[in-house]
């Protein structure tokens, strides 16, 4: 990736761990309210209503 | 009184709370939102006798909606690319007089949705939050890349960068990465340029000895310390691991007031709030989700009970002080009641329309 042009917010960002990928991409089943903050996930892009906490 | 929930029946926090309430005799409609299909068809009707409908739920007086997480409007994907534009705009406008509509039914509503807009912008809060009285990290909201070197000469205390609000980077290779606060120097800033791609809120860090996170029920609120050995400036990366261990602690009076203030102003009843307690003890208000998760907080200490305090805020009316929650909150299972199940096990993937805040990159 090359990080021109690119935000800080992205340079900033973190590489998610496997099991933390799984609860932002929709899986997770039983760990699914451990998701502590609501990041959109790759299903469930945030819009008018669910907004997020993570930031 | 029925409870109407404006989130998907498979919502993570949804699904508990719906079975929960349910078990205790209550009746629960879902309705995730405005779409073509007709389960989330809706209509408002000005006949004398006012009346919404959700899907299949009609919206009665007395009830309780609880806005927990209503979702993009989808268009039917047969329309005509010529008035896609057009359909989009038609179906945005009647959510919203739908959303708005609600709040001025003979209902009780969780937070009332034009409450939502405003206190969740996190300039609103800061400025609230001082306002009433909690302490506030030094902050700059900024594109301009000369503010931001100002700020970060010009502030004798370590310095954190973070986003307005979260997002999603999806890499062809494979992995994901999100956005995450992090520690930035004036020596390590990128080029003027680089800081006008998107604004920012940089902040004043707090060198903190544990993290709170405090659960606002109408005229109370919870606190709970949120330990993580690790010590990662945001928690929620060990949280995410599980390695955060959640403490029930006494709200500080003067907090509490303030918060319940803070609360009052913003218009709302119900929220998740973050704080950093540093090691004189103070507690700097850091922000707050008015729909943020809270169930993780049983996962994590199952004498939290916050989903059985929740639903005894939830039904009961409005203004019911701490003790009747309490009192209450024992008709409701558990979250570990709700694990024991085996339902969680069941619920499908939520998927929804929309990719407003994923990035796919190469």
């Amino acid at each position: 990736m090359s990080n021109q042009y690119r935000v800080l917010g992205r340079i900033g960002a973190r590489d998610l761990t496997p099991e933390e990928e799984l609860l932002v991409t929709g899986g997770g089943g039983s760990k699914r309210t451990l998701t502590v903050c609501t990041s959109p996930n790759v299903t469930s892009a945030t819009l008018d209503g669910d907004l997020g906490e993570c930031a | 009184m029925k409870i109407v929930v404006l989130a998907h029946a498979n919502d993570n926090h949804t699904a508990p709370i719906k079975w929960a309430a349910e078990q205790a005799g209550f009746k629960v409609a879902c309705w995730g939102g405005l779409s073509w299909k007709e389960q989330q068809q809706a209509s408002a009707s000005f006949n004398g006798g006012d009346s919404l409908t959700l899907g299949p739920h009609s919206v009665d007086p007395g009830d309780v909606v609880w806005v927990r997480r209503p979702q993009p409007s989808e268009i039917n994907p047969k329309v005509s690319e010529s008035d896609k534009a057009f359909a989009e705009g038609e179906y945005r406008w009647f959510y919203y007089a739908l959303v708005y509509l609600i709040e001025a039914l003979p209902v009780r509503v969780v937070n009332k949705y034009s409450a939502s807009r405003f206190i969740n912008n996190k300039s609103v809060q800061l400025l609230l939050a001082r306002k009433c009285g909690m302490h506030v990290p030094e902050t700059l909201m900024s594109n301009s890349p000369a503010e931001v070197r100002r700020f970060l000469q010009q502030s004798s205390n370590r310095t954190i960068c973070k986003a307005f609000f979260p997002h999603v980077w999806k890499k062809d290779s494979g992995g994901v990465a999100v956005t995450e606060t992090f520690e930035i120097k004036v020596n390590d800033l990128p080029s003027d340029e680089v800081l006008t791609y998107a604004p920012a809120i940089y902040q004043q860090m707090v060198v903190k000895k544990f993290d709170v996170r405090m659960v606002v029920l109408g005229t109370t609120v919870y606190s709970y310390a949120l330990h993580n050995p690790k010590g990662a400036l945001d928690w929620r990366q060990d949280a995410g691991q599980g390695l955060v261990e959640v403490e029930i602690i006494d709200t500080p009076p003067e907090v509490e007031q303030a918060m319940l203030a803070f609360a009052k102003a913003g218009g709302i009843t119900f929220g998740s709030a973050d704080f950093a307690i540093d090691n004189e003890g103070k507690w700097w208000f850091l922000e707050i989700n008015e729909q943020g998760q809270f169930l993780w907080l049983d996962q994590f200490n199952p004498k939290v009970n916050m989903q059985q305090k929740f639903l005894a805020f939830l039904t009961l009316p409005e203004g019911a002080p701490r003790q009747q929650i309490e009192e209450r909150q024992s008709i409701f299972p558990s979250m570990s009641d709700y694990d024991k199940t085996g339902l969680h096990e069941q619920l499908e993937p939520e998927v929804h329309a929309g990719a407003g805040f994923i990035s796919t990159e190469p």
